[in-house]
């Protein structure tokens, strides 16, 4: 006797993907139209945009799993307090951390940080910085990032697997746990970052150490 | 650095310089690519010719570019935007007055199909397509999904943003009420000695 499944299992129609498609005109179209549209903020409106999307990517990173282990793995490495290009470090640690100072205010240090991460090839920590530039309105450093975020070292196209993956992972992530502010950091993990950046006497926030991971564990655990 | 006047380039898919894009966000870029073949091929099916799907889904493109902030901050991008498509591919079909090209599509398919004997055709199996239009829309997009286009469990979960046990149990309600309507069973019923 039929079922359904059978008759479902009968059912696909053959819509073959169109290959040929050229999707970096179809980008260069919205781009055009998008421009034209009314609602479009203009320039201070992308600023603003670009700091607001900043703040998110910046609670994303920190409740991560494992963002405190990251930032442990950045304490726990080598003695100097601000790694040097040649030393080994946590790139992802160190893309954590540069998120936690813009959160608690510390955006000089943040960007000194995410420029260590992203030197490393840390795809996050160079689109950080190209919001953070476009929050400022720094434009030309911002499409330097950009570039960054979406090159890749065999030299093939702009945006790729590479980023769609980094932009998936996120997206998935807000997908799971939401993006409330109940994901901005608390009280007790801003005053440990300006502890740091008192005790280390220079402008740039110095590595973390075992007092603030434990605060940042505490803190995705709550 | 670059020279101030001249806009950043980068090659493009055919290996030319194309000039940079910096008017888009990049995450919304990055949403772009990731879904405008599967949305394309959403509304092809609907819509039945390419050029058709090509003009809704720049339309769709760009609404949600502008609501893209809200979405962001949002659950459930991956629902809404859907949304998005679905209505606009639905106000499509209702001014141009005419069903899903799937179902004229699907009814001709399985005559050819039948012709070539590769299945006995039988009013169920033509209806199946009308009675799939008329699904809830939970329903609806996974069984289109997962049978007219044919994507796995895996990838309906990630286009709808569900968990595979929600795209398997709206899988199981979708077929219970097609089944319902077509007047077919909803599962193989095994005897001894009897062919399947």
């Amino acid at each position: 006797m039929i079922t359904i499944d059978d008759l479902l299992e009968d059912a696909a129609l053959p819509i073959t993907p169109d290959t040929s498609f050229d999707v970096g005109a179809m980008l260069r179209r919205l781009a055009a139209d998008a421009d034209r549209r009314p609602d479009n903020g203009g320039e201070v409106g992308s600023a603003a945009q670009a700091g607001h999307r900043l703040s998110t990517v910046c609670r994303w990173m920190i409740n991560a799993p494992g963002a405190a282990q990251h930032i442990g793995e950045l304490a726990d490495a080598a003695p100097s307090a601000v790694p040097g290009r040649a030393e080994d470090f946590d790139v992802e640690g160190a893309c954590v951390f540069a998120c936690l100072l813009l959160l608690t205010g510390h955006p000089e240090s943040a960007q000194f940080w995410w420029q260590l991460s992203a030197g490393a090839g840390h795809r996050i920590a160079a689109y950080c910085l190209h919001l953070h530039h476009l929050a400022l309105g720094e434009t030309r450093e911002a499409a330097h990032w950009r570039h960054e975020v979406t090159s890749t070292r065999t030299g093939m196209h702009g945006i790729d697997d590479v980023l769609l993956e980094c932009l998936g992972t996120v997206a998935s992530y807000v997908r799971k746990n939401g993006s409330s502010s109940s994901m901005a950091p608390t009280g007790q993990l801003e005053m440990e970052v300006d502890r740091l950046a008192v005790e280390g006497g220079c402008p740039i926030v110095r590595r973390p150490d075992q007092r603030l991971v434990d605060q940042l564990r505490d803190f995705t655990n709550r | 650095m670059r020279d101030q006047n001249r806009p950043a380039a980068s090659a493009g898919p055919l290996g030319g310089p194309v000039t940079e894009i910096v008017g888009l966000p990049l995450d919304f870029e990055g949403f772009v690519l990731g879904h405008q073949a599967f949305f394309h091929t959403y509304a092809e099916l609907h819509l039945g010719s390419r050029s058709t799907a090509e003009a809704v889904v720049h339309e769709v493109f760009l609404e949600i570019h502008a609501a893209w902030d809200g979405l962001l901050q949002e659950d459930e991008l991956e629902r809404r935007t859907l949304a998005v498509l679905h209505r606009h591919v639905a106000r499509r079909l209702a001014r141009e007055g005419r069903d899903p090209a799937y179902v004229i599509n699907g009814q001709i398919q399985q005559r050819l199909r039948a012709l070539r004997g590769e299945l006995e055709l039988s009013d169920s199996r033509l209806g199946l397509y009308a009675a799939i239009s008329e699904l809830p829309v939970r329903q609806y997009t996974v069984i289109v999904l997962r049978y007219l286009i044919g994507h796995s469990t895996k990838q309906v979960a990630r286009f709808m943003s569900l968990d595979e046990r929600t795209v398997n149990y709206h899988c199981r309600k979708a077929k219970d009420r097609l089944a319902r309507q077509l007047g077919v069973a909803t599962r193989a019923v095994r005897q001894k000695g009897q062919q399947q």
